[in-house]
């Protein structure tokens, strides 16, 4: 049995990637071919655990500027256009929009005291980013985005945990137990059809 | 004559047909050539037979694939007394080489599931097949009835049971016509797929059996848990995992077992996974800490009243889904069972 | 909108970079340029795209970046070796190890699974990490994957092929001393 020329067609067929045609191929192979039934089995086995595996979170400081970020230009899309009356408005423009946004624009900071406390404040964020973070946070804490309460979990997450158990069930296992009988999949198939 | 009660198993002919009502017995003879629009009895009637399961005891040899494993052929013998009224059944599910794979038995009153291999005792109150789930089978499916194919070399009937809601696991039972034992079954998706099936591929009926071979005979040493509850020192454990008190189901479908726990990391909480298994069907019972939000996605789901508050129902490649919430706790079934045995897992849930 | 685009999106594209990458410095940096360069044109996106569209050109950012800024270290790539890219090695490879699927089918069945693919996935190339996140971590379709690796979609079905066969690898090696 050649199986060289099916090891991307299996890999694609787990992945729902695969054409009509080149899914029977591939269905009609795994009938009589152990091995690339293990490879399936293990593809399918390193999906799921890959998809479940624990996300590492983004760290705070970067979630904290990116919101920022995403507020600012929200509100920037927002704000009227410049008025002789809404001088803080203006300087909320510039100063915080150059803060966030460091390297695009050269603004000049509030004031080296509120820079400092700040920095200060915002100690553990790399120096290029850490001063202009904390001032555009500053001026943006009424704006600033709440913490969103715990994020839905979604159903995915259940069903491959669900799946992994049940790929591992004895009865279902796709590796054997020694002496149980892999029937072949047509022994499921009826000799007749029903009326 | 007293009658007994099975439940229906959804792709799995493990559990089902465990005790038997009088049916009135006589030979099949193979070479009879039935007429070919026989007459087709009442959908409902074929159904509580089926449901109940044969009375004579019997041997076969059966496949089952259960969802997206592989199939598995093992040899079954079934051990009843059918005279007097006994509900006492034991099912041997055995492999090729006549090695032990699983053992159901019940005494009407208790069951038990026993695994040769890891020497361990299952043992809980009998499950049996309660009056208000099979009512709830009629109201959650369209039952229909027509002439099966034969399936290893007997007649059928052939029933199908489609849910009203268009949502959750459906069936497809081929029945002896004569025995009623169910012979072939099928799991059916809402889209169609067959998530899982069962086959008798030879079966022969015994007319009587020895009452010592309804024995339940667990090696020395063998361990005993309980069906549906973990031990103790499992639950302390949880307990201090996930910093909440986790439920449990008083209810499974005959056969189903807990096999194990564990804990899922998302994101910086920690989800309840409760593992039952009658074998081959895993049904999984997911239970997060309090005010977690719960994404049971937007494909076809269903309001569902449970006397708890109100749930949702929808279904996946996997099977039946089932999410609700009970007492401030957020819990999600998953398993390929029809969506009222689902519900009446849920409802039993303490 | 954009607000939320950051938190369902934010770990998922620093994780993608973290794959790239392997520093959480230079990791950071990357995804707040990506998503900066986002804001900035924001308003000339389609709003009635999905956010995933929005997701996909991150990750396109990511991507290119990546390959000019992160700092490669002099990795050797242990787990592409020439045998692998010719195909002639890779079936005595796979007539001997035929045997030994079945352990790590066993070993991925144990609680252990989890760090033992995280393990793996870590050791493996740049490339190969890259694109077994895309599609089975992100579950993104192959037309996806082309976008953000900017390459053309015919090819996607090897590669990913090929990262498998790279983390069946290094499982291997790993299952080797863990069963008797």
């Amino acid at each position: 049995m050649d199986c060289k020329g099916f090891e991307d067609l299996i890999s694609a067929y787990a992945d729902g990637e695969t054409t009509g045609e080149e899914a029977q191929l591939v269905e009609a192979h795994l009938k009589a071919c152990r091995a690339c039934g293990r490879r399936l089995a293990f593809i399918r086995r390193s999906k799921d655990i890959l998809a479940s595996m624990p996300a590492p979170e983004a760290p705070a400081d970067l979630k904290a500027a990116l919101r920022v970020a995403a507020a600012q230009a929200e509100a920037r899309s927002r704000a009227e256009p410049e008025r002789p009356g809404s001088p803080s408005g203006k300087a909320l423009a510039a100063g915080a929009l150059a803060g966030a946004l460091p390297g695009r624009a050269e603004p000049r900071p509030a004031g080296p005291t509120l820079l400092d406390r700040t920095s200060a404040w915002m100690g553990t964020l790399s120096p290029r980013y850490g001063l202009a973070f904390g001032l555009a946070a500053f001026l943006l804490v009424g704006l600033w985005f709440e913490r969103r309460q715990d994020d839905p979990v979604p159903i995915d997450v259940m069903l491959s945990a669900h799946r992994r158990y049940a790929l591992a069930q004895p009865l279902a296992r796709t590796d054997s137990d020694p002496g149980s009988v892999d029937a072949p999949a047509d022994d499921l198939e009826d000799d007749e059809t029903d009326d | 004559m007293r009658r007994t009660t099975s439940v229906i198993q959804p792709g799995s002919l493990l559990a089902a047909g465990l005790c038997g009502a009088a049916l009135a017995l006589f030979v099949l003879d193979p070479a009879w050539a039935a007429p070919k629009k026989a007459a087709l009895p009442e959908a409902s009637e074929v159904l509580d037979d089926a449901l109940r399961g044969p009375e004579s005891p019997f041997d076969g040899t059966v496949s089952v694939r259960a969802g997206k494993g592989k199939t598995k052929k093992m040899a079954v013998r079934c051990a009843r007394v059918p005279a007097g009224g006994n509900p006492s059944c034991r099912r041997e599910f055995v492999d090729a080489k006549g090695a032990s794979l699983l053992v159901f038995a019940t005494d009407g009153s208790k069951e038990w599931v026993f695994d040769k291999k890891l020497n361990k005792v299952w043992e809980g109150p009998a499950s049996g097949y309660p009056e208000d789930l099979k009512k709830a089978v009629r109201t959650h499916y369209r039952v229909s009835i027509s002439t099966g194919a034969r399936v290893a070399g007997r007649e059928t009937w052939k029933l199908e049971l489609k849910p009203r809601s268009g949502v959750g696991v459906g069936r497809r039972l081929w029945v002896d016509r004569d025995r009623r034992l169910v012979l072939k079954d099928e799991s059916i998706l809402p889209d169609g797929t067959v998530a899982a099936r069962s086959r008798f591929s030879r079966v022969s009926f015994r007319e009587d059996d020895d009452p010592a071979a309804l024995r339940l005979e667990p090696a020395p040493g063998a361990v005993l848990v309980g069906r549906l509850t973990p031990e103790p020192a499992v639950l302390s454990k949880v307990r201090e995992e996930t910093g909440f008190e986790p439920r449990f189901p008083s209810w499974l479908p005959t056969g189903y077992v807990l096999e194990g726990v564990e804990l899922i990391p998302h994101k910086d909480k920690k989800i309840l996974h409760c593992r039952y298994s009658d074998g081959a069907h895993a049904l999984s019972l997911f239970q997060f800490p309090p005010r977690s939000k719960l994404d049971l996605g937007t494909k076809d789901r269903r309001e569902v009243r449970l006397a708890s508050g109100t749930g949702f129902a929808s279904w996946t490649e996997d099977g039946g889904v089932l999410g609700w919430s009970a007492g401030g706790t957020k819990l999600v079934l998953v398993a390929l069972l029809g969506p009222e045995v689902l519900e009446h897992i849920a409802e039993s849930v303490r | 909108m954009l607000q939320r685009f950051v938190e369902e999106y934010s770990d998922s594209a620093f994780q993608f970079a973290y794959r790239l990458c392997d520093d959480v410095e230079e990791s950071k940096e990357l995804v707040q340029e990506a998503f900066f360069r986002l804001f900035k044109s924001w308003d000339r996106y389609d709003a009635s795209q999905p956010l995933e569209a929005w997701f996909l050109a991150i990750l396109r950012n990511l991507y290119v970046d990546s390959v000019k800024k992160c700092d490669r270290r002099n990795r050797v790539s242990l787990d592409a070796p020439v045998r692998h890219e010719d195909g002639e090695g890779l079936s005595i490879a796979e007539t001997m190890a035929d045997a030994r699927d079945e352990d790590i089918l066993e070993a991925l069945e144990r609680r252990e699974a989890v760090e033992q693919v995280q393990e793996a996935m870590s050791s493996l190339s740049r490339d190969h990490q890259a694109i077994l996140t895309l599609c089975d971590v992100e579950g993104l379709d192959y037309t996806q994957i082309a976008q953000v690796l900017g390459a053309p979609p015919g090819t996607v079905r090897s590669r990913v092929s090929r990262a498998r066969a790279a983390l069946k690898e290094k499982l291997r090696d790993r299952t080797a001393g863990m069963v008797a």
